[in-house]
């Protein structure tokens, strides 16, 4: 059910040209805070846009968010957990004690700092986003990292003359995959719902691009008139996160054999 | 005497840890001949496998190794760790005691052996592969092409350690060093894998050196034996002799511990008093006193150093004799 949902998502913002009914900053002056009707579904906003349209679009701007964020931050957090992991030594004190000064920022003000620094933008947002999650990764590849390395294989291989390189990439990196795919399917989420806050702020994507956020904003004034402009997006985000954290455990179910089923 | 392969020279392997120094093997000397087994036994932590460890330098930084391991006239002890990466697995491999988890679960068989040949040989895949259906054959694998397509999992115990030893096998050792090699398996797959080490040493004239702390595994397969106690070499024979022979009391309490059929008739086996002395604290007399039916003033007060007590016999005891 997740699944058919984060696959529906993602498909919906692939193809949001094709998939939306209106172009997401067309008005319709003849319908303005319109109510759901057959022309407008979901209805539309003060500027008379369709609201199923903007949710669409928005999904974008949201996934597009969510994924390169993660994309982002485990291509950096991975490398620098396995390195501090498996050399150990000063260089991994000093990596794990900044992580851990980074960790006591909550991932959303980190998210909301970073953001303000590199200015409003989809992409700054990512960046931003994808920053802020790299101290937790980097955490949890360092510890899978450190329970690795004393697995009996990995001695094996040491004993009979593998390099560095070849532990850390045959042995030690393939067996932390599962734990890490179930690390992104959690961080997406995460950035996902930050991408919104960022964009709610006006620190994400700018008006009038369609962005959940940006709708919600939006949504602000008309709460009173028209609630339905900012439950919406709302469902949206709510939904999506939701599957992807369902997806998340899911996953973990079936890739961690420690979980019984 | 013929040529020597590895000659280990007062090797001394000392951990510092926040509890101060520990003396895990004290001044031992090995030699080992083309085509010989020689047998480490002893208790667990009386130092066999840290010794082991130490000749192809795969100890933590915590510890800290002195003396002279010299393999075919090269030392290995400071040598670079890419000189060292030379040796391992291709001159001198490893087989360790858990076959259950020395191989990576998340690749198949096949792959996991011919990474290790193209790890060390200039060679292709196809050649690669071919290498290694020859290699699980050596270790007599049933249908070894398939097995190659199979994961960690789908073998047992005793295929996995012949895996393990066919990858060990892969470049043609000088020398298999094998931990414990028959210690997490059942019996009759014991003799399977034994029988499979006689074989290597016939066959491919690896010398073998075979830590464990069953005796019956070193009578059955060593030429030679050591006997180790905290650290440091009791007593060191030809396997004939050490049987026949045994000088030092801890040699004769090991073998009194061997069950045999028929032997106990009391219906109990005999035991060795006392436990093994920490390694952090050895005494400034015989480790072994305090367990010792012939401990006497001398024991007490002094280190007994190794002499030749027989032919090509040596032992560690103020006391050395049969009864």
């Amino acid at each position: 059910m997740s699944l058919l949902i984060v696959v529906g998502a993602i498909l919906a913002a692939v193809f949001a040209e094709w998939v939306a009914p209106y172009p997401p900053e067309e008005t319709d002056f003849e319908a303005l805070l319109a109510s759901p009707s057959r022309e407008h579904l979901l209805g539309t906003d003060d500027l008379g846009r369709d609201t199923l349209s903007r949710i669409i679009w928005g999904a974008r701007a949201s996934i597009q968010a969510g994924f390169f964020a993660t994309v982002l931050a485990m291509a950096v957090a991975v490398p620098i957990g396995l390195i501090a992991g498996y050399y150990r030594g000063w260089l991994d004190t000093v990596i794990a004690r900044v992580t851990d000064v980074l960790l006591a920022f909550p991932f959303l003000i980190l998210a909301v700092g970073l953001a303000a620094i590199l200015g409003p933008s989809l992409l700054n947002a990512t960046l931003a986003l994808g920053i802020a999650a790299i101290p937790p990764l980097i955490r949890i590849a360092r510890g899978e990292t450190l329970a690795l390395r004393e697995e009996d294989y990995v001695r094996a291989a040491v004993a009979n003359g593998a390099n560095d390189a070849v532990i850390i990439g045959r042995h030690i990196l393939p067996n932390m995959t599962s734990t890490l795919l179930v690390q992104a399917t959690l961080t997406i989420p995460a950035a996902i719902i930050g991408e919104a806050v960022l964009s709610f702020l006006g620190l994400g994507v700018q008006p009038p691009t369609p962005s959940w956020g940006v709708m919600l904003n939006a949504a602000q004034p008309y709460l009173n008139e028209a609630p339905s402009l900012a439950v919406y997006p709302g469902l949206a985000i709510v939904i999506v996160a939701l599957a992807f954290n369902l997806l998340g455990d899911g996953l973990r179910d079936v890739l961690d054999p420690k979980t019984e089923r | 005497m013929t040529e020597t392969l590895l000659d280990v020279r007062d090797l001394s392997v000392r951990f510092d840890t926040d509890d101060g120094a520990v003396h895990a093997v004290d001044r031992m000397s090995l030699t080992l001949e083309p085509r010989q087994v020689l047998g480490i036994v002893g208790e667990s932590g009386c130092g066999k496998s840290v010794t082991a460890l130490s000749i192809l330098g795969l100890l933590p930084k915590t510890a800290t190794v002195t003396g002279s391991v010299n393999f075919d006239g090269t030392e290995l002890l400071g040598a670079s760790k890419s000189h060292l990466r030379k040796v391992r697995g291709r001159q001198i491999s490893f087989v360790f005691q858990e076959p259950m988890t020395s191989l990576n679960p998340v690749f198949r068989i096949g792959r996991q052996v011919d990474e290790v040949i193209q790890e060390h040989m200039n060679v292709s895949k196809r050649e690669a592969r071919a290498r290694a259906l020859e290699l699980l054959d050596l270790v007599h694998i049933p249908d070894p092409a398939r097995r190659l397509d199979e994961y960690p999992h789908q073998l047992s115990g005793g295929m996995r350690q012949r895996v393990m030893i066919a990858m060990a096998l892969a470049c043609d050792p000088k020398i298999l060093i094998a931990d414990e090699p028959t210690t997490a398996l059942d019996v009759t797959i014991q003799a399977g894998i034994l029988d499979l080490l006689r074989e290597v040493r016939e066959r491919l004239g690896t010398a073998i050196v075979l830590i464990t702390h069953n005796l019956g595994v070193v009578a059955d397969l060593a030429d030679r034996v050591v006997v180790m106690y905290a650290g440091r070499k009791a007593e060191e024979a030809p396997v004939h002799e050490l049987f026949a022979h045994p000088q030092h009391p801890y040699t004769i309490g090991l073998l009194g511990a061997v069950p045999r059929a028929g032997a106990a008739r009391n219906g109990r086996l005999q035991e060795i008093p006392g436990r093994v002395p920490s390694l952090a604290e050895l005494p400034g007399h015989c480790a072994f006193a305090d367990r010792c039916p012939r401990a006497d003033e001398q024991s007490w007060s002094e280190v007994p150093e190794l002499r030749e007590v027989r032919r090509d016999h040596a032992v560690a005891c103020f006391h050395p004799g049969e009864q």
